[in-house]
């Protein structure tokens, strides 16, 4: 007759079903209700928001200063009316 | 030796022509239309020298002879006065220039052009029946590729 136990003797390790019960179980969320998951979540979320804001406002900082440095020389000096 | 008239130069702080040259999209060795540019146009001064000096090729378009009699002055006191104002070939390059108009809309070749500037012109061609539309299709045939800087209407 099966019981909880193994022929070995050991306990049998509980089954999982899904990640829902994956997430239930660690530590961040074990005991946590679904509103404060969700905060967590919305947290994470946040975070995630504020280093893809950064990265974006860094990636067109670096391309204005690219596009300054690459001013059209000639085209000045033509205004100027000193080109060679 | 600086070659633009100062009082050009004087409307630099209005027009901005760096600016909006770079804007429309003027890039080195480009081939640059100017329609009706006059006697040693504001944008000739800058154009003609820059396209000298990259690599391109500055074209003007001057008063069609077929066309004459509307215009205050004669199509050829036009034409002498626009070679003699860009004489200068260290300073100006080789400059080349067609009689453009509705007779003759096809005197430059298709496909050629990069940047046409039509500098205060339309209202001209809006007194002259269907002018615009010739010039427009015209404009359409000559550049190079339809991107957004292709035509420029001041």
């Amino acid at each position: 007759m099966r019981s909880g136990f193994s022929q070995s003797g050991k306990a049998e390790a509980p089954r999982r079903n899904g990640l829902f019960e994956l997430m239930k179980s660690t530590s961040k969320t074990r005991g946590k209700s679904v509103v404060q998951r969700l905060l967590a979540v919305a947290a994470a979320g946040h975070k995630m928001l504020l280093v893809l804001s950064a990265i974006w406002i860094a990636f067109f900082a670096l391309l204005g200063q690219a596009g300054a440095e690459s001013k059209d020389s000639a085209l000045s000096a033509a205004i100027d009316g000193a080109l060679a | 030796m600086p070659w633009r008239e100062p009082q050009n130069r004087a409307r630099d702080a209005y027009r901005h022509p760096y600016e909006s040259l770079t804007l429309w999209g003027l890039k080195l060795g480009m081939t640059v239309v100017e329609v009706d540019p006059g006697v040693r146009g504001w944008w000739t001064e800058i154009l003609a020298p820059y396209a000298r000096a990259t690599g391109g090729a500055y074209i003007a378009t001057l008063p069609d002879r077929a066309q004459s009699g509307a215009a205050a002055e004669s199509p050829d006191a036009a034409h002498a006065a626009f070679w003699k104002g860009v004489a200068d070939k260290s300073v100006f390059g080789e400059v080349k220039a067609y009689e453009f108009g509705p007779q003759h809309p096809d005197s430059i070749p298709a496909a050629s052009v990069d940047l046409i500037l039509v500098a205060r012109a339309f209202h001209n061609w809006a007194r002259q029946g269907d002018a615009t539309h010739a010039y427009l299709r015209a404009f359409f045939t000559m550049r190079r590729c339809l991107g957004a800087h292709g035509l420029l209407v001041l």
